[in-house]
Protein backbone atom coordinates (compact mmCIF):
# COMPACT_ATOMS: atom_id res chain seq x y z
CA UNK A 1 0.00 0.00 0.00
CA UNK A 2 2.56 2.47 0.73
CA UNK A 3 5.86 1.48 -1.03
CA UNK A 4 9.50 2.26 0.48
CA UNK A 5 9.47 1.93 4.03
CA UNK A 6 9.67 5.61 5.94
CA UNK A 7 13.29 6.92 7.22
CA UNK A 8 13.71 7.64 10.66
CA UNK A 9 15.22 11.20 11.48
CA UNK A 10 14.91 14.19 13.11
CA UNK A 11 14.46 17.94 12.89
CA UNK A 12 14.92 21.11 14.30
CA UNK A 13 11.86 23.32 15.32
CA UNK A 14 12.38 27.18 14.24
CA UNK A 15 13.05 28.31 18.21
CA UNK A 16 11.51 31.51 17.84
CA UNK A 17 8.56 30.08 16.78
CA UNK A 18 8.07 27.16 19.08
CA UNK A 19 8.36 30.19 22.03
CA UNK A 20 4.90 30.77 20.66
CA UNK A 21 1.71 28.99 19.83
CA UNK A 22 2.85 26.61 16.74
CA UNK A 23 5.58 24.14 15.91
CA UNK A 24 7.68 25.22 12.49
CA UNK A 25 10.22 23.39 10.71
CA UNK A 26 12.06 24.92 7.92
CA UNK A 27 13.00 23.52 4.13
CA UNK A 28 10.66 20.71 3.95
CA UNK A 29 11.34 18.78 0.59
CA UNK A 30 8.16 18.09 -1.13
CA UNK A 31 9.47 16.04 -4.28
CA UNK A 32 7.96 14.76 -7.50
CA UNK A 33 9.73 12.61 -10.24
CA UNK A 34 10.98 16.02 -11.76
CA UNK A 35 12.45 17.02 -8.96
CA UNK A 36 12.06 19.03 -5.65
CA UNK A 37 10.46 22.07 -3.72
CA UNK A 38 10.87 23.38 -0.51
CA UNK A 39 8.24 25.26 1.81
CA UNK A 40 7.47 25.66 5.63
CA UNK A 41 5.28 23.80 7.21
CA UNK A 42 3.38 23.54 10.70
CA UNK A 43 3.17 20.35 12.67
CA UNK A 44 -0.32 19.74 13.52
CA UNK A 45 -1.36 16.11 14.78
CA UNK A 46 -5.05 17.87 14.66
CA UNK A 47 -4.84 17.40 10.63
CA UNK A 48 -5.37 14.18 9.15
CA UNK A 49 -3.92 14.90 5.73
CA UNK A 50 -0.57 17.05 4.50
CA UNK A 51 -1.81 20.19 3.02
CA UNK A 52 -0.04 21.86 0.61
CA UNK A 53 -0.44 25.69 -0.71
CA UNK A 54 -2.32 25.71 -4.37
CA UNK A 55 0.77 27.46 -5.79
CA UNK A 56 3.37 25.24 -4.24
CA UNK A 57 1.26 22.36 -5.76
CA UNK A 58 1.02 23.85 -8.91
CA UNK A 59 4.91 24.31 -9.15
CA UNK A 60 4.85 20.78 -8.20
CA UNK A 61 2.87 19.83 -11.68
CA UNK A 62 -0.46 19.31 -10.11
CA UNK A 63 -3.67 20.67 -11.03
CA UNK A 64 -7.50 19.88 -11.49
CA UNK A 65 -6.60 17.79 -14.21
CA UNK A 66 -4.11 15.19 -12.66
CA UNK A 67 -5.64 15.33 -8.82
CA UNK A 68 -6.76 11.30 -8.11
CA UNK A 69 -9.91 13.19 -6.79
CA UNK A 70 -11.35 15.59 -4.10
CA UNK A 71 -12.00 14.85 -0.27
CA UNK A 72 -14.29 16.71 1.92
CA UNK A 73 -12.62 18.43 5.34
CA UNK A 74 -13.91 19.54 8.25
CA UNK A 75 -12.03 22.82 8.87
CA UNK A 76 -13.30 25.42 11.28
CA UNK A 77 -16.65 27.32 10.51
CA UNK A 78 -17.64 24.20 8.30
CA UNK A 79 -16.34 22.01 5.12
CA UNK A 80 -13.92 22.37 2.70
CA UNK A 81 -13.48 20.36 -0.80
CA UNK A 82 -9.87 19.54 -1.29
CA UNK A 83 -8.12 18.44 -4.23
CA UNK A 84 -6.31 15.04 -3.26
CA UNK A 85 -3.00 14.19 -5.00
CA UNK A 86 0.43 12.64 -4.20
CA UNK A 87 3.35 13.32 -3.77
CA UNK A 88 6.55 10.87 -4.21
CA UNK A 89 8.23 11.79 -1.01
CA UNK A 90 8.21 14.13 1.80
CA UNK A 91 11.31 14.84 3.22
CA UNK A 92 11.61 16.79 7.26
CA UNK A 93 14.73 17.15 8.08
CA UNK A 94 16.37 13.61 7.94
CA UNK A 95 13.31 11.97 8.15
CA UNK A 96 12.01 10.76 4.25
CA UNK A 97 8.33 9.21 3.81
CA UNK A 98 7.57 7.92 -0.01
CA UNK A 99 4.18 8.26 -1.30
CA UNK A 100 2.07 10.34 0.75
CA UNK A 101 -0.99 11.38 0.30
CA UNK A 102 -1.42 15.27 0.45
CA UNK A 103 -4.22 17.53 -0.04
CA UNK A 104 -4.08 21.27 -1.75
CA UNK A 105 -5.57 24.28 -0.12
CA UNK A 106 -4.84 27.10 1.69
CA UNK A 107 -4.35 27.81 5.15
CA UNK A 108 -5.46 31.21 6.22
CA UNK A 109 -4.79 33.37 8.68
CA UNK A 110 -2.20 34.95 7.44
CA UNK A 111 -0.05 32.00 6.90
CA UNK A 112 -1.30 30.78 3.31
CA UNK A 113 2.07 29.89 2.17
CA UNK A 114 3.21 27.25 4.56
CA UNK A 115 1.76 23.87 4.51
CA UNK A 116 0.54 21.55 6.95
CA UNK A 117 2.80 18.82 8.07
CA UNK A 118 -0.68 16.24 9.45
CA UNK A 119 -0.80 12.84 10.64
CA UNK A 120 -0.09 11.29 6.65
CA UNK A 121 3.22 12.01 7.28
CA UNK A 122 3.38 11.73 11.12
CA UNK A 123 2.03 8.25 11.57
CA UNK A 124 4.66 6.81 9.84
CA UNK A 125 6.72 7.30 12.66
CA UNK A 126 7.26 7.48 16.64
CA UNK A 127 7.23 10.91 16.92
CA UNK A 128 8.33 12.93 19.90
CA UNK A 129 8.73 16.48 20.38
CA UNK A 130 11.36 17.82 22.56
CA UNK A 131 10.82 21.27 23.65
CA UNK A 132 14.05 22.00 25.47
CA UNK A 133 15.70 20.89 22.85
CA UNK A 134 13.86 22.61 19.88
CA UNK A 135 13.72 18.94 18.04
CA UNK A 136 11.36 16.40 16.52
CA UNK A 137 12.63 12.82 16.40
CA UNK A 138 10.99 10.49 14.23
CA UNK A 139 11.39 6.81 14.86
CA UNK A 140 10.51 4.03 13.36
CA UNK A 141 7.60 2.07 14.33
CA UNK A 142 6.99 -1.17 15.89
CA UNK A 143 4.06 -2.05 13.81
CA UNK B 1 21.06 38.90 -2.41
CA UNK B 2 23.19 35.34 -2.07
CA UNK B 3 23.59 33.70 1.30
CA UNK B 4 22.86 31.01 3.82
CA UNK B 5 18.92 30.44 4.37
CA UNK B 6 19.57 32.08 7.76
CA UNK B 7 21.77 34.92 6.30
CA UNK B 8 18.61 35.56 4.19
CA UNK B 9 16.44 35.49 7.05
CA UNK B 10 18.44 37.48 9.01
CA UNK B 11 18.54 40.07 6.58
CA UNK B 12 14.74 40.43 5.64
CA UNK B 13 13.13 40.51 9.16
CA UNK B 14 9.06 40.22 8.76
CA UNK B 15 8.84 38.99 5.19
CA UNK B 16 7.83 36.43 3.26
CA UNK B 17 10.94 35.04 1.11
CA UNK B 18 11.01 33.18 -2.45
CA UNK B 19 14.99 31.73 -2.77
CA UNK B 20 16.40 29.97 -5.45
CA UNK B 21 18.42 27.33 -3.77
CA UNK B 22 21.82 26.98 -5.12
CA UNK B 23 20.76 23.08 -5.66
CA UNK B 24 18.84 20.04 -4.30
CA UNK B 25 19.56 20.37 -0.06
CA UNK B 26 21.62 23.28 -0.38
CA UNK B 27 21.42 25.38 2.62
CA UNK B 28 22.62 29.14 0.49
CA UNK B 29 20.43 30.59 -2.22
CA UNK B 30 19.67 33.61 -3.73
CA UNK B 31 16.52 36.09 -2.58
CA UNK B 32 14.46 36.25 -5.68
CA UNK B 33 11.38 37.90 -3.70
CA UNK B 34 10.56 39.45 -0.42
CA UNK B 35 7.36 40.47 0.54
CA UNK B 36 5.30 41.35 3.96
CA UNK B 37 2.29 40.33 2.44
CA UNK B 38 2.04 36.37 2.44
CA UNK B 39 -0.75 36.83 0.34
CA UNK B 40 1.63 38.76 -2.58
CA UNK B 41 4.48 36.45 -2.13
CA UNK B 42 1.82 33.43 -2.37
CA UNK B 43 0.83 34.99 -5.88
CA UNK B 44 4.79 35.74 -6.98
CA UNK B 45 4.67 31.64 -7.05
CA UNK B 46 2.95 32.47 -10.14
CA UNK B 47 5.77 33.70 -12.63
CA UNK B 48 8.38 30.91 -11.51
CA UNK B 49 6.17 28.34 -13.45
CA UNK B 50 7.31 24.50 -13.71
CA UNK B 51 9.50 23.32 -15.36
CA UNK B 52 11.32 26.85 -15.34
CA UNK B 53 12.12 26.55 -11.69
CA UNK B 54 13.18 22.68 -11.88
CA UNK B 55 16.01 23.52 -14.55
CA UNK B 56 17.09 26.57 -13.05
CA UNK B 57 17.49 24.87 -9.00
CA UNK B 58 14.47 24.32 -6.69
CA UNK B 59 12.50 27.17 -5.16
CA UNK B 60 12.22 27.78 -1.36
CA UNK B 61 9.61 29.77 0.29
CA UNK B 62 9.97 30.55 3.94
CA UNK B 63 8.96 33.18 6.34
CA UNK B 64 11.81 35.48 8.53
CA UNK B 65 10.23 35.95 11.64
CA UNK B 66 11.53 39.19 12.95
CA UNK B 67 12.74 39.60 16.66
CA UNK B 68 10.39 38.75 19.53
CA UNK B 69 7.73 38.61 16.74
CA UNK B 70 4.07 36.72 18.01
CA UNK B 71 3.34 34.12 15.93
CA UNK B 72 -0.85 34.36 15.26
CA UNK B 73 -2.64 31.48 17.37
CA UNK B 74 -3.67 29.18 14.39
CA UNK B 75 -6.18 26.62 13.39
CA UNK B 76 -7.74 24.97 10.86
Amino acid sequence: MFGPSPIPGKVVIDSAAAAESVVLVRKVALGVMGGEQYVDALVDTGSTYCVVPRRMARLLGFNKDNRLGTTRVSVVGGWRRMDRHRLERIRVGTARVHGVPILVDQMGAGFNPVMLLGLAFLQRFNVTIDFDRNEILFRTRKS
Amino acid sequence: MHGTLDQLRASHPGKWLLIRLDGPDAETGTVLLAHQDPKTADAELEEWAYPRSVEEGPLYLTYALAEGEKLPAFAL
